[in-house]
Parts: C-alpha cells; sequence; structure tokens
C-alpha cells in the first residue's frame, strides 16, 4: 500500500507541475506552434519590446506594492484590536469577504463606483483598482496575523505594562515583534493575490490602469502566442524568487 | 478613545466601504428595473428574482452546481491518497506539502493559461497525438464542460488536500493499530476507522473547493467558452454585454445565498473554517 | 522436561532483537510465558518492554530472532491475522463509535460475527452493560479503561496484551483497578501480558515478572525472587529502595536501630504517616543508610545511633 501511494503520488505531483514546465519549455521555442523546433529567445524579445506589457507590469507592481503596504498595516492593526476584543460584525463581514465570488466583488465594487460618480467628479483608474484590492486582500492578512496571536501569551503583554510601559509601548515593543513573521507572511500572502487578480480588477479598472492580468488574459483569449508562455514564465519565475527570498529572510 | 477601537477603525471604515456599502446597491439594485441605457430606474419590482426560474437560467445554475460537484468528488478522490502520502511520509513532510501548496502562489491565471496551451486544437496534446499518428483530426478537448472541470480540479485541489492532511495528521496512529489489532484488514481500517475519522477534514475541504467552484468564473469563461456558461459568467454578461444590472444583482444575491447556505450548513456540524 | 515446557507455554521468544535507525531497542531476548499466567513487563522507560510488546501484537516485526504463539510461528503476520489484542496505553477506542460498536468492532473482523449477546456478556463483566450505547467521550477515565478491556476480551485472544493500562488513571482509582483487573483474568483465564514501570504494580499483580534494562532482560521470576533475590544491582534498585554497604544489599525495612551495631550520624528525619524515614551516614566507610522506624520515633538530626540488620535480609549480587 505504501508503494501504491508513492507511485501515486508521484502522477498527482506531475499533474500539479507538468502543465507549467511544459509552457515554460515552449517559450524557448523558436516556432510560434506547439512544435519543438529549436531553442530561442525571440519570445523573450517580443515581450521586451512590447510597450502594453511593460505598461501594465509596472501597474500591477505599483498597485500591488500600495494595495499590500496598505492592507498590511490596516489588516495587521485590526487583528490586534479582535484579538484584544472580538468584533462579530467585522469578523462577519471578513467572513463575507472571504466567500463571495469574486466576479460577485467586482460587480458590486462597479456598482458602487458608478453610483457615486453620478455625485463626485470622479473616473475608474488606478486609485479604484488599489480601494478594491486593499478591501480584498484585507480579510487574508487578519486571519494570518490573528493565527499568530492566538498562540500569544497574553501575560508578556500584562508583564509590559507591570513594567510602566503605555498600552501603545507595549503593543509595538513587546507585541509587534512577535508578530513580524507573520505580518511578513501575511503580506506574502496580499501581494501576491493582488498580483494575481483578473476578475475584480478587470470590472473596477479604467482605460489608464490596464494591469498585467489583464493583459494576459486578453492575450489568452485571442490565441496560441508563444510570447504570452514567456510572460507567463517570467512572471512564475518572479514569483518563485520572491518567495524564496521572503523564505531565506523568515529562516535568518 | 480606546487603543482597541482605533486599531479597528480603518478596516471599519474599509469593510463598510468595500464590501458592506456594495452588498447594500447589489441588494436596491436587484429590486429595480433596467434603465433604457444601463444603469436602474425605478418602479420597484421582484421581477428580477422570479426571472432566476426561467427554465433558461435554471439551467445554467443546474450545470454549475453539477460542475462544481463533479471538480469537488474529483478533488476528494484525487486529493485524498495524495494527503494520506504526505501524512506518512515521516521527515519529508514539508517538501511534500510545499509542493501541493507552490501553486498557491504562481498566478492561477497563468495555470489556467497553461491547460489552454495543452489543450487547444493547435496545443501541445494535439500536436502530440498528431505526430504519433494515433488521430489525424485533432480532438476538440478545449471549451466544454469537461476541460472546466479539468481546470478546476487542477485548479482546487490544494485545497482539499490541506484540511484532509491536517485531519490525517492529527489521527492518533494506536487507532489505527487498534483497528488491526482487532482484526481489521488495512482496507477495512481505512473504510471503517480512516474515513469517518477525517469526516471533518473531508466535509472541510468539501467545502473550500465546492464554493469557489460554484461561482467561478475564469476557469469556465477560458476553457469552456462559450459553450458551458456557469453562473459566474451570467454575472459578468449581466454587468458588461447585457448591460442588465437588476438582473446580474438578482444572480449575485442567488450566488451569495447559495454559498451562505452550505457554509452555515457546514459550520453548523461544529467545524470551524476561519 | 523440554516437552512438557513446550507444552505449558503459549507465548515464545526466541532470541529476539529489534533495531531502530539509530539504537538497539530489543537485545537478543529470550522468554517463555506459561499459559494463563499473568507475566509483567517491568523496566524504566526506553528499556525495550513496550517493543516486545508491539513485535507480539505485530505492529513492529523483529530484525532478527522468533516469535511462536501457540506453537505456530507469528513473526511475520500482519496484527490482524494474530489471535493476540491490546490495551493500549491511551486506550485507542474509536471515538465514532459507541461502546457497544468499540467492542463489536473486533467481532465483526476477526470472526466474521457479531454476536451481540456476547458483546453484552463482556460488559456485564466490566459493569458497563448500562453505558453500552454511549460514546468514549462520555465516559470517565477509568470507563474507558474498562471498554478497551472488554473490546480485547471479547476476541478471546491467546494472550492479552497490555501497554500500561493504568498510567492514565489517578492514582486512587489505579489500586483498585489493580485488584479488578488481577480478578478479572483469573475469571477469563485468559494470559496477560502486562508492561508497567511501576514496581508496586508489577510486584502486586503478577505471576512472575520479567525485568528489562537497556533492551535486554536483567532477571526473571515471581515477585518474591525477584524483590528478594535479585540477581543483579540494577534489579534490586529498582524494585524498591536498597542501601548498599561493602557491596552487600539491605533494605530499609529491614534496618533498625538499636543499643549495639554499626553508628551512624542521623542526617534527616521526614515524617511519612505509617513510618518514619531515617536518612544516616555510617561513620565508619561513610556510606549512606536508610532505614524505616514506628512513626512514634523522636530521632533527630545531628544524633548519633547503632545500626543493625538480620543477616538473612541482605541481598548479594
Amino acid at each position: 500500500m505504501k508503494r501504491g501511494l508513492a507511485v501515486y503520488a508521484v502522477f498527482a505531483y506531475a499533474f500539479l507541475h507538468v502543465p507549467l514546465l511544459i509552457l515554460a519549455v515552449f517559450s524557448f521555442n523558436s516556432s510560434r506552434f506547439a512544435v519543438w523546433e529549436r531553442f530561442s529567445l525571440q519570445w523573450y524579445r517580443a515581450v521586451a519590446h512590447d510597450g502594453n506589457l511593460i505598461e501594465s507590469s509596472l501597474n500591477s507592481l505599483i498597485i500591488a506594492i500600495v494595495a499590500t503596504a496598505l492592507a498590511t498595516i490596516i489588516g495587521t492593526l485590526a487583528a490586534y484590536g479582535l484579538w484584544k476584543r472580538g468584533s462579530a460584525w467585522l469578523s462577519g463581514s471578513m467572513y463575507l469577504s472571504l466567500v463571495t465570488p469574486e466576479i460577485v466583488t467586482g460587480a458590486s465594487l462597479l456598482a458602487l463606483f458608478q453610483w457615486v460618480f453620478r455625485f463626485a467628479h470622479l473616473r475608474l483608474g488606478m486609485h479604484t483598482v488599489i480601494l478594491a484590492h486593499v478591501g480584498f486582500s484585507l480579510a487574508y492578512v487578519v486571519v494570518v496575523v490573528l493565527a499568530r496571536l492566538r498562540s500569544y501569551d497574553r501575560t508578556l503583554e500584562e508583564a509590559a505594562l507591570d513594567l510602566g510601559a503605555t498600552e501603545l509601548g507595549a503593543f509595538y515593543r513587546v507585541t509587534l515583534p512577535y508578530l513580524v513573521p507573520a505580518i511578513a507572511a501575511a503580506a506574502m500572502l496580499a501581494f501576491t493575490v493582488s498580483i494575481d487578480d483578473y476578475v475584480i480588477t478587470s470590472l473596477v479598472a479604467g482605460v489608464d490602469s490596464q494591469t498585467l492580468p489583464m493583459v494576459i488574459y486578453a492575450m489568452a483569449r485571442r490565441g496560441v502566442n508563444p510570447a504570452l508562455n514567456a510572460v507567463s514564465t517570467l512572471v512564475v519565475f518572479g514569483l518563485g524568487m520572491l518567495i524564496m527570498l521572503s523564505e531565506r529572510l523568515r529562516k535568518t | 478613545m480606546k487603543l482597541r477601537n482605533i486599531f479597528l477603525a480603518p478596516t471599519a471604515i474599509l469593510m463598510a466601504v468595500t464590501m458592506l456599502a456594495p452588498l447594500a446597491i447589489i441588494m436596491v439594485y436587484s429590486l429595480l428595473t433596467r434603465g433604457a441605457y444601463g444603469g436602474v430606474e425605478l418602479p420597484w419590482t421582484i421581477e428580477n428574482f422570479t426571472r432566476l426560474w426561467d427554465p433558461v437560467y435554471a439551467v445554467i445554475f443546474l450545470r454549475s452546481f453539477w460542475i462544481a460537484a463533479v471538480a469537488t468528488a474529483l478533488c476528494l478522490v484525487l486529493g485524498f491518497p495524495l494527503a494520506m502520502f504526505i501524512a506518512r511520509s515521516g521527515s519529508r513532510k514539508n517538501l511534500y506539502l510545499s509542493l501541493v501548496i507552490l501553486p498557491f502562489w504562481t498566478s492561477f491565471l497563468i495555470r489556467t493559461y497553461a491547460w489552454m496551451f495543452l489543450l487547444r486544437d493547435t496545443g501541445i496534446l494535439n500536436s502530440l497525438l498528431q505526430a504519433l499518428r494515433i488521430i489525424r483530426e485533432p480532438l476538440s478537448l478545449l471549451y466544454n464542460d469537461g476541460a472546466v472541470i479539468l481546470g478546476l480540479v487542477y485548479g482546487f485541489l490544494p485545497f482539499m488536500v490541506l484540511p484532509l492532511y491536517a485531519t490525517l495528521e492529527r489521527l492518533d496512529p494506536s487507532l489505527l493499530e487498534a483497528a488491526a489489532d482487532l482484526g481489521a484488514r488495512p482496507r477495512d481500517t481505512l473504510v471503517r476507522v480512516t474515513f469517518p475519522l477525517c469526516a471533518p477534514g473531508i466535509r472541510a475541504g468539501a467545502i473550500l473547493v465546492f464554493v469557489p467552484c460554484l461561482g467561478t468564473y475564469l476557469t469556465s469563461d477560458l476553457l469552456g467558452g462559450s459553450k458551458t456558461v456557469m453562473i459566474g459568467n451570467l454575472v459578468q454578461n449581466q454587468f458588461t454585454a447585457s448591460r442588465d444590472w437588476p438582473f446580474g444583482a438578482a444572480l449575485s444575491l442567488a450566488l451569495m445565498a447559495i454559498a451562505m447556505v452550505l457554509l452555515f450548513a457546514a459550520r453548523k456540524r461544529g467545524e470551524e473554517m476561519l | 522436561m523440554p516437552q512438557q515446557t513446550a507444552h505449558d507455554t503459549i507465548l515464545e521468544l526466541r532470541r529476539v532483537s529489534k533495531d531502530f535507525a539509530t539504537q538497539r531497542a530489543v537485545a537478543d531476548v529470550s522468554l517463555e510465558i506459561p499459559r494463563g499466567a499473568f507475566f509483567s513487563l517491568l523496566g524504566p522507560s526506553g528499556c525495550g518492554k513496550t517493543t516486545i510488546l508491539r513485535m507480539v501484537a505485530g505492529f513492529e516485526t523483529p530484525t532478527t530472532g522468533e516469535v511462536w504463539l501457540n506453537r505456530q510461528r507469528i513473526d511475520s503476520l500482519p496484527p490482524y491475522r494474530r489471535n493476540v489484542n491490546t490495551v493500549f496505553q491511551s486506550y485507542a477506542l474509536f471515538p465514532h463509535l459507541s461502546v457497544q460498536g468499540n467492542v463489536e468492532f473486533g467481532l465483526r473482523h476477526k470472526k466474521g460475527t457479531d454476536d451481540i449477546k456476547r458483546v453484552l456478556d463482556v460488559l456485564k463483566q466490566v459493569h458497563l452493560e448500562a453505558k453500552a450505547s454511549r460514546k468514549p467521550s462520555e465516559l470517565s477515565g477509568g470507563e474507558r479503561q474498562r471498554v478497551a478491556l472488554a473490546r480485547a476480551i471479547v476476541l478471546e485472544p491467546d494472550v492479552l496484551l497490555l501497554d500500561e493500562p493504568l498510567s492514565a488513571l489517578d492514582p486512587q482509582l489505579r489500586k483498585q483497578v489493580r485488584v479488578e483487573l488481577r480478578d478479572l483474568q483469573r475469571r477469563v483465564g485468559v494470559t496477560f501480558l502486562f508492561v508497567t514501570h511501576d514496581q508496586e504494580e508489577a510486584l502486586s499483580m503478577s505471576d512472575q515478572i520479567a525485568v528489562m534494562n537497556g533492551g535486554a532482560l536483567e532477571q526473571v521470576g515471581t515477585p518474591r525472587e525477584i524483590y528478594a533475590q535479585p540477581r543483579s544491582r540494577f534489579v534490586a534498585d529498582f524494585l524498591g529502595a536498597m542501601n548498599w554497604i561493602d557491596g552487600i544489599g539491605v533494605r530499609p525495612e529491614a534496618v533498625s536501630i538499636c543499643p549495639e551495631g554499626r553508628k551512624a550520624v542521623v542526617t534527616g528525619v521526614t515524617y511519612l504517616g505509617s513510618f518514619c524515614h531515617i536518612a544516616m551516614t555510617l561513620t565508619e566507610g561513610g556510606e549512606l543508610i536508610a532505614a524505616q522506624v514506628p512513626p512514634g520515633s523522636t530521632l533527630q538530626s545531628g544524633q548519633t545511633v547503632c545500626v543493625t540488620w538480620n543477616s538473612v535480609d541482605e541481598i548479594h549480587v
């Protein structure tokens, strides 16, 4: 039975990982068809010269970095507040935001923005995308940080207060250092869900705030394009490096 | 003001703006009439909800249920042995577990595109089969229910494996030894001891897979094309091409209601999902 | 006569060793366990006693050596094909099944029947017939232990293996359960192989005890033999407190304080209710010596006394 399981596991892992490997391999193929011809970097050159791709990548990075920073700070504070004393309606709305289908989140945000724009002189753009991203990644941050707080010894904070720290001082000098690994993990999570999101972003983005997933989606709809393989490989590789880096930092 | 309240304030505002206000708007819109140029108008009506029973849409709901159910069942069947393998692999547990979680960190969109690349008429699978002269004409592997189910299983398998692994890991090994001691063969032990004791993990995994599959948009859009329309695609269509916001709002609420009922049913049985 | 022995022996270990990745858990152990006996494996934690039990149950395979049950070699059989059953230290009751479901489990798998009458009979024997439909989580510790027993004895195993079954109970209950367990063993007549690290438990319940240390057997014998004639210093020390004077062992209860004998200085007096424990240092030789005296003793630290003992109480190893 043990042997059978191991053989099965090989197939299961192949199922999970081989499709992306094949995608990456064919990004180095000189032919634009799914038949191997010879090694070539031409699709990477095409990507490097595609202004649309570059611009949308920059947009994605800006949005992800700003949204991650905001969501991580706000979410960490919220997790601490909820740990002190729960709040049914806040937990409830965050639970709701985690389980709402993306398409519903996006559509309802779009409805809200359009309604607001009737009164305010605003348009869809980077700011609406960032607001949406902070909104949907906030719950992830709270869940991750709160999980770490669950194993935190309350008496440590009480000891700090006993030794003369203010409430804020105790949080900043005792609790926050304990939370650092969780905050880093939460930021990683927020960054990846932000940079990857297509469904919500596509609904609330304006003409000047095209993101990389939106361009990738449009390319995928249009048909086979090895340049898309090259972009995908770069994205997967980039995210992979980021994870490795964060693991490294976590261990030191 | 207390520190806790100051700390919670930004989140409260953000949740009100990005979660509760949009929900309230959707609720109001779902009871209004479609405007002549898109948008919404008075009078109030419940017609958007009665339209959900129209066979055209009922079929889409049923298909979504069916596809999500099949994908969930496949995730369970494929995920259980994998979770068992990881739980029993001793010191390598963490490595094998991270190999399952890894796809989490890579783009869902790109992983879906990978299957388009494999399954297209001119994709790698068809090219391979043609080169080997197994088939002459390309098979239509893409744009059908099967492709959508495959994409969902590929995307959500980790959501099934993680809770299953967590319960298997916690399983007291002496219970399995006790079963063997009392005469149960490995297969009997699996059916009569391991499965029942893993019920919480199976339920959690099933919910974690089924709910997002039911509301999926991207997978059915890219791998199902125009042939496999699911609720998510219907919602998207109302808010974009059809410009029928009130009906889109009603569809959204129906989808959320189903998800909430399922989650509530699962929670009632005493499992913490969060 | 060898033939006689073979007939009376129900379980036999022949030169059994077990190696784990980094250490030898059991080293060349040979044991014969008589039919119907209450046989204890006694030793400190990590001495290999549980590994022996698990090799008999079938959860571990010996690295070398043979295990024979009822004149049949069983060391390579899977657990479900051995006619032995285990009472686990944690009891390992199935939490999703009722008391009755737990007791039926083995009947269904090992015997292919679900004779409800036998289940109820066994539950009556352990005084649990009223709780047949309860879940394990609704029972007290003592009741759980009895379910674990009932679940094993309903299968009428050749040998019942008990892995420290009393360690999860509170001390008050433990003493009472000792008597009950001993009575139950006599009544059903099943051979018990009982693993424990508690010498009082082993002494009070067993027909025979095997003392183990570091994976090897130290001594096998009746409780009296083991206590009164230990064959090694380890056995002597493990079975109870022991004074060592000039290489000769004397138990504290054999030491008396009287007008004549060896001189010693009292270093500590501990009142223990039914007796007083006196710690002393011998003036000559400087060895430490302990004695038990009646609780009314007025001895005090610093006092010089004389100690003596009967030569029949001396233990030579």
